[in-house]
């Protein structure tokens, strides 16, 4: 597969986000929004049309784009009939604003449009145009759930516009899958393509012999690939796909027996439960590192004859100690993971969803499970994997959408040369956010975020509590019981109450608590009396290390026009600050935030920490891709990675 | 070893089947006691250098096999030494980078070509950007070599090395015998009219040097492919690609390699001395000065010098057996700060013994001194030649050695991740210590003084001249002794005075009598015989004073100073004739010359103390006691002792006979001082050093006033 897209390094990025800056500058939002509303007045004028003119005019259209015969008047004449075709199909006419927001997707950008603001509507009229070129056009949903019912949604539209729609779900067997890739438009989840991906990839790679692949392919007796040619992607939230969770590669593995670890990795658990931090090991908590004092090396070598051969080797036996370790340390149940069925599952910090296929390597996840007692499973052996950047560049054609694209254009930029094109609301928000609060440490921060709830809860308006792991969720749960109020709480272990918790949630009255589960897509619906009384109020805890993941939790409040309010409760104790503030700074905060003005002062220094953490990760994303590329370069003598 | 058991990029190697391509030779070759196996690819002639612990793991490598079944097996069989899964993928990748690789799946062909373009393309790119530095291969000079085999095999024989010693010898007496026009024709080496044959010497001279390096090759069995020209700075000169002397295992074998082309070189040289001896003034004799010039000069300060990177660099380097020795000397600093002042517990030190940190460090140092002057005097150089250029080479130096480390220096401490435990503490000592030199340049003041030379005159003498002719009758006094007003000096004795003083009073005496008469005879008649006698009188009394001014007696108080006042005994001393001085010792004066450029610090600042240093007596300062400065502009000096044609330091306007008139005005500045107790005469005549102590200023704006001295002085600016 070739990338069309070049990764500009050094000088040349320079030179490159210069040209992406004048780039933008030529986009005009006002000549963008003049043309959805000469769209939409034409579409206006289709109604007169009967439904076999209107499918025939599609049909012509389709044939023009189909023939490479596409310039604006043509566009602008396919999207008023799509207009006309989705008010008769789905009795909903795309506002302006949607209109808007396809062109600029159909034309390779991403687009900032609020949530509630009918994204799946808009993304679907730039899809059925870029289908129409022939080329499959994939269309990213963040989870199957949301693949299947927007696919099955919108296939009468689809359908009605002579384009044929399919999608994929976690579950589907192969011939199923592959039916549904040979369709026009496709709604599934980059995993699953990504998985695919690699797949037919492995397939293809696994013929050993070169000479016997050349004599293949002149024969053309190639292997059937399952995805095919990487063409479009409209991509939703984008944001998350494309940047904060891209650089995690996609790994296809298998399990292989290795009984040396098993024994090594429960024999080094036994050890480091007597070993002493500080005297037999150091642990950077900001890195997530450990490392063994000359005397913790002494202990552990005492050990040495209770290891299997191969793992008596001195670094060897340091690195099995060391995850052992970093288990020990760094791992906590019901934060970084959860217990199901016999099994560690871990939970995505960012999304506090579980992701049951996920395993830690290198042996760390046998060493959790041993630490937390249960069988160790077999370890995993990688037979090829890709990261979601370099996936998402075999396309030709990237556009996407998200509520909250702050922080990443530069990297849009540089990765997929993409930019990011604002979408006006149709409807403003009525949401307030009072001024945040800063406390000393935790214990005062969630009496304060009680107190909130209380006195919130006293209006009869529905709470939303967002929190960052399982364990703050039962904490606060447990607080507002002892103020004899009940609360709600979704986090990951108890994801199957998720739509019914997610569907009471705006009630009059409801306290929910939630991780960051109740995040992106989390649509908390409110009646009307509920909307006079003041809408739904979310109670943020702490900022991210994206504030875009703090924006999305705002988003709960205050959808599609309602009233909402937000406040976020703040502790100079906080992860943020912790991990990545100079440690003796604490003490000084905590005397500053006495004094008159402190408050602000902290306040702002904790946006500027958040807003320096984020544009790092952003920075180090794109290093990290470049870094790969070298790397692949470096092993050119294979294809199978 | 690196620290990780599993490789996140292992799957990458795992199922392949690969081996070392079979036009591989290996040879074993000592390091400082170190085992190392290089790889030798004859036909792309590339060069790989691995590890006895990858050599044995790559011994095992077979087609047969997949790498991570091998890996297994090897693991099973050594665990000690198995190398680990990342150091097996950096291996392998690094093998491949250098074409050394066979392998048998299917390659990612795209990227292959992709990194051939980059690198072709980085190829032109660097050449582009080292515009100064072009290498242009044309010859394969292999053939032609092989063909003057038993040249060569005579050439560089031991007798050569007799003969060559022995023309060395010849040549230094020669030169020794020539050394007046040496050193003429030694000035004009730069003269415009001169670099045409500068230029032609370089290159007869370069080109004998490269075929040193190429037939010393030969002559061990090795091969040389490429030659050609390169240009440095747009000058065309030749080169040649000696790389194929790595594969020699005796390392004497390639640092005589090395050191071919000096040999050759000197050589040329040595036998151009004897042309140039035995020449008239003409263009051979002017090339052949040349030639010998360069060669030498070349020799001694940059092929010979193994502080700059040439021939001797890597002669050194070799036989010390610490590759990459310029780059390892400075990581071995750099791995001294990280471990000691940063803490970083995982830093690797560059040497493998405490020898090896010890030559590293030293060379390190040295170095990064050395290369500085050179800098510094090439700058100094060209601006003398194009100012303009000049300021371009500083400012490029500048940057170089002062603003880049700077920005890197930053940059690693920001971003580094191999700090990223030490962090703050990495930070905190460097801050500490870029603190400490901005306070000790920035802030701190230091004794500053203006120093000017000049020369000791006494404030008042007095010269004691003869008042009669005489001869020396008596010496009253002897030399520096202590004299005053009335002292008598000298006796002289001059009897033709007597004589007349005899004579006069005679005719006194006679016209007395003549008086007596004459008031007898003729009364009329005496007053004419009364004037006559006064006139007698006066003549004896003013002939009685002249006998006593033969007593010659000092006028002032001070010193009495004759040079061999003793040997003028009994002789004839003229009237007027100076006898001696005195000299007025009780005081004497500095005179002290400050040049313009000083010349603002002198009136702007405010003077303390003074102390002079006199040559010859440098051991002792001599206080001043009170300072004066004229404040006007001269350009005559007090004595032409501080002029350059008397063998001082300032410059002298040409034409002037006397070494008086200066080129540039200068303020003169007195300084009384008092004379040495016991050597009263000490200081007279003798110049110095004054320095007037000024307000303590930090050392920055000390250099910058240097500067500025240095740009006004040299450029008028």
């Amino acid at each position: 597969m070739k990338e069309k897209k070049i990764l500009y390094k050094d000088f040349d990025s320079l030179s490159h986000s210069l040209k992406g800056t004048l780039k933008r500058l030529k986009i005009s939002s006002k000549k963008l929004h003049e043309e959805a509303n000469k769209i939409y007045e034409d579409s206006l004028e289709w109604s007169s049309l009967s439904d076999g003119q209107l499918s025939e005019k599609l049909l012509i259209q389709k044939g023009k784009f189909l023939r490479k015969k596409e310039n604006d008047a043509q566009l602008h004449l396919s999207f008023s009939l799509i207009c006309e075709l989705s008010s008769r199909v789905l009795q909903k006419r795309p506002y302006s604003v949607q209109i808007m927001g396809a062109l600029a997707m159909f034309r390779g950008n991403i687009i900032e449009m609020s949530t509630g603001e009918g994204k799946t509507l808009t993304a679907s009229l730039a899809v059925i145009v870029l289908s129409w070129r022939g080329k499959p056009c994939h269309l990213i949903t963040s989870n199957d759930y949301l693949a299947k019912r927007d696919a099955l949604l919108l296939q009468e539209l689809y359908e009605k516009a002579h384009v044929s729609v399919g999608y994929i779900t976690g579950e589907m067997k192969d011939e199923e899958r592959k039916l549904n890739y040979a369709k026009n438009v496709l709604y599934a989840t980059s995993g699953d393509i990504l998985a695919d991906h690699l797949k037919d990839n492995l397939k293809v790679e696994y013929e050993e012999d070169s000479t016997k692949g050349l004599i293949d392919k002149l024969l053309n007796k190639q292997v059937a690939r399952l995805v095919p040619p990487l063409a479009t992607v409209i991509i939703d939230e984008a944001d998350s796909v494309l940047a904060d969770e891209a650089i995690t590669p996609l790994i296809i593995s298998m399990q292989v027996e290795d009984e040396d670890l098993s024994t090594a990795t429960k024999e080094a658990y036994k050890i480091v439960q007597t070993m002493q931090v500080k005297e037999h090991y150091i642990k950077n908590s900001i890195y997530h590192t450990i490392e063994l004092t000359p005397k913790g090396l002494e202990y552990i070598n005492r050990f040495k004859e209770r290891f299997p051969l191969s793992w008596k080797v001195e670094y060897r036996l340091k690195y099995i100690i060391r995850q052992a370790l970093l288990a020990k340390e760094f791992y906590h149940l019901h934060k970084q993971y959860v217990i199901q069925d016999e099994k560690i599952v871990i939970v995505d910090e960012k999304t506090g969803r579980l992701m049951p296929s996920r395993s830690w390597s290198g042996g760390l996840h046998q060493a959790v499970e041993a630490k937390e007692g249960l069988e160790l499973t077999k370890p995993t052996k990688t037979n090829i994997k890709m990261s979601f950047q370099r996936f998402f560049r075999l396309y030709g054609t990237i556009c996407g959408m998200s509520g909250t694209l702050q922080n990443i254009s530069k990297e849009l930029w540089q990765i997929y040369h993409l930019h990011i094109i604002k979408i006006p609301q149709r409807v403003p928000k009525k949401i307030e956010i009072f001024e945040d609060i800063m406390v000393a440490n935790k214990d005062e921060k969630w009496h304060r975020v009680c107190e909130e709830v209380v006195s919130i809860h006293q209006t009869k308006r529905p709470v939303l509590a967002g929190v960052r792991t399982i364990l703050e969720a039962d904490a606060l749960e447990k607080k507002l019981q002892s103020r004899g109020l009940e609360s709600r709480v979704l986090h990951a272990l108890n994801h199957e109450e998720e739509a019914n918790i997610v569907a009471n949630a705006g009630e009059i009255g409801a306290i929910t608590i939630a991780t960051n589960m109740a995040g992106r897509g989390t649509d908390i619906h409110i009646s009307d009396e509920c909307n006079e009384l003041g809408g739904l109020h979310v109670v943020v805890t702490e900022r991210n290390e994206s504030r875009r993941v703090d924006l999305q939790l705002f988003g709960r409040a205050g959808r599609q026009g309602q009233n909402g309010s937000v406040r976020t409760i703040l502790s100079i104790e906080d992860e943020l600050l912790e991990r990545y503030m100079p440690k003796g700074l604490k003490p000084y905060l905590q005397t500053l935030l006495q004094r008159r003005l402190g408050q602000r002062f902290i306040i702002n220094f904790y946006v500027l920490m958040q807003h320096l953490v984020e544009k790092n990760m952003s920075k180090k994303r794109i290093e990290n891709l470049i870094k790969e590329y070298d790397f692949l370069k470096n092993i050119s003598f294979t294809k199978n990675k | 070893m690196s620290e990780n058991v599993f490789s996140e990029s292992w799957h990458v190697v795992s199922e392949l089947r690969v081996s070392l391509l079979s036009s591989i030779e290996i040879q074993k070759q000592y390091y400082r006691g170190k085992t190392w196996y290089v790889l030798h690819d004859k036909f792309s002639s590339k060069f790989f250098k691995i590890t006895p612990e990858a050599y044995r793991f790559l011994s095992k490598l077979t087609v047969k096999k997949k790498v991570e079944q091998i890996w297994l097996e090897y693991l099973e069989a050594n665990p000690e030494i198995t190398p680990t899964q990342d150091e097996i993928v950096n291996l392998l990748s690094q093998l491949h980078g250098n074409n050394l690789l066979y392998f048998k799946n299917r390659a990612d062909s795209e990227n292959m070509f992709k990194r051939s373009t980059e690198q072709k393309h980085k190829e032109i790119k660097g050449k582009l950007a080292s515009f100064l530095f072009i290498r242009i291969p044309l010859w394969n000079p292999r053939e032609w070599l092989e063909n003057q085999t038993k040249f060569i095999e005579l050439f560089l024989s031991k007798k050569f090395a007799f003969i060559w010693i022995a023309l060395f010898i010849y040549s230094l007496v020669l030169i020794a015998q020539n050394f007046e026009s040496f050193s003429a024709q030694g000035q004009g080496i730069l003269a415009p009219s001169n670099i045409v044959f500068l230029y032609i010497g370089l290159v007869i001279l370069k080109i004998f040097h490269e075929f040193g390096h190429a037939m010393m090759v030969r002559k061990f069995g090795g091969n040389v492919t490429t030659m050609g020209i390169m240009l440095i700075v747009l000058t065309p000169l030749p080169y040649m690609d000696a790389s194929n002397s790595w594969s020699f295992q005796n390392k004497y074998q390639r640092a005589l390699v090395g050191a071919a082309g000096m040999i050759v070189e000197l050589f040329v040289a040595f036998i151009c001395v004897i042309i140039w001896a035995n020449t008239g003034e003409g263009v051979i004799n002017s090339i052949a000065f040349n030639i010998m010039i360069i060669g030498s000069v070349s020799s001694l300060f940059f092929n010979g010098n193994p502080l700059l990177k040439f021939d001797s660099y890597y002669i050194l380097s070799d036989l010390l057996e610490i590759p990459n020795l310029y780059q390892r000397s400075r990581e071995q600093w750099f791995f001294w700060i990280k471990k000691y002042l940063f803490g970083v517990k995982q830093a690797f030190s560059p040497s493998d013994s405490n020898v090896e940190s010890f030559w590293l460090a030293a060379y390190a140092f040295t170095s990064t001194i050395y290369k500085f002057i050179v800098a510094l005097l090439i700058a100094v150089f060209v601006a003398d030649q194009w100012f303009l250029l000049g300021v371009v080479v500083v400012i490029i130096s500048l940057f170089m050695w002062v603003l880049k480390p700077i920005y890197s220096a930053i940059k690693y401490l920001l971003k580094e991740n191999e700090i990223q435990t030490v962090r703050t503490r990495a930070i905190g000592v460097s801050s500490f210590f870029a603190l400490v030199i901005i306070v000790l340049f920035g802030f701190i003041p230091f004794d500053d003084s203006i120093k000017a030379s000049g020369i000791v005159q006494s404030k008042s003498s007095f010269n004691l001249y003869s008042p009669n002719e005489g001869y020396v009758d008596e010496i009253y006094v002897q030399e520096l002794q202590r004299v005053h007003k009335g002292t008598k000096i000298v006796a002289l004795e001059n009897k033709e005075i007597f004589f007349e003083i005899e004579q006069i009073e005679a005719m006194i005496l006679e016209t007395k009598a003549m008086r007596l008469k004459a008031s007898e005879d003729n009364i009329a008649n005496i007053k004419p015989i009364e004037k006559r006698l006064e006139l007698l009188q006066e003549k004896l009394r003013f002939l009685e004073e002249k006998a006593q001014d033969l007593v010659v007696v000092s006028e002032a108080d001070g010193l009495f100073i004759a040079e061999d006042i003793n040997k003028r005994k009994g002789r004839l001393i003229k009237r007027r004739e100076l006898l001696g001085k005195v000299i007025d010792d009780s005081s004497y004066e500095f005179v002290a010359i400050v040049p313009q450029e000083k010349a603002s610090q002198l009136f702007n600042e405010n003077l303390f103390e003074s102390e002079i240093k006199l040559y010859g007596i440098a051991s002792k300062t001599v206080k001043v006691e009170s300072l004066n400065i004229i404040p006007h502009e001269q350009h005559q000096l007090p004595s032409a002792a501080l002029g350059m044609l008397g063998g001082g330091d300032i410059a002298i306007l040409e034409g002037d006979k006397n070494g008086l008139k200066t080129k540039e005005s200068f303020f003169k500045v007195i300084a009384s001082i008092s004379p040495d107790a016991n050597n009263p005469l000490l200081y007279e005549d003798r110049t110095g050093i004054l320095k007037i102590t000024t307000t303590p200023k930090p050392l920055s704006l000390q250099i910058v006033r240097f500067v500025r001295q240095l740009l006004q002085k040299r450029y008028q600016l």
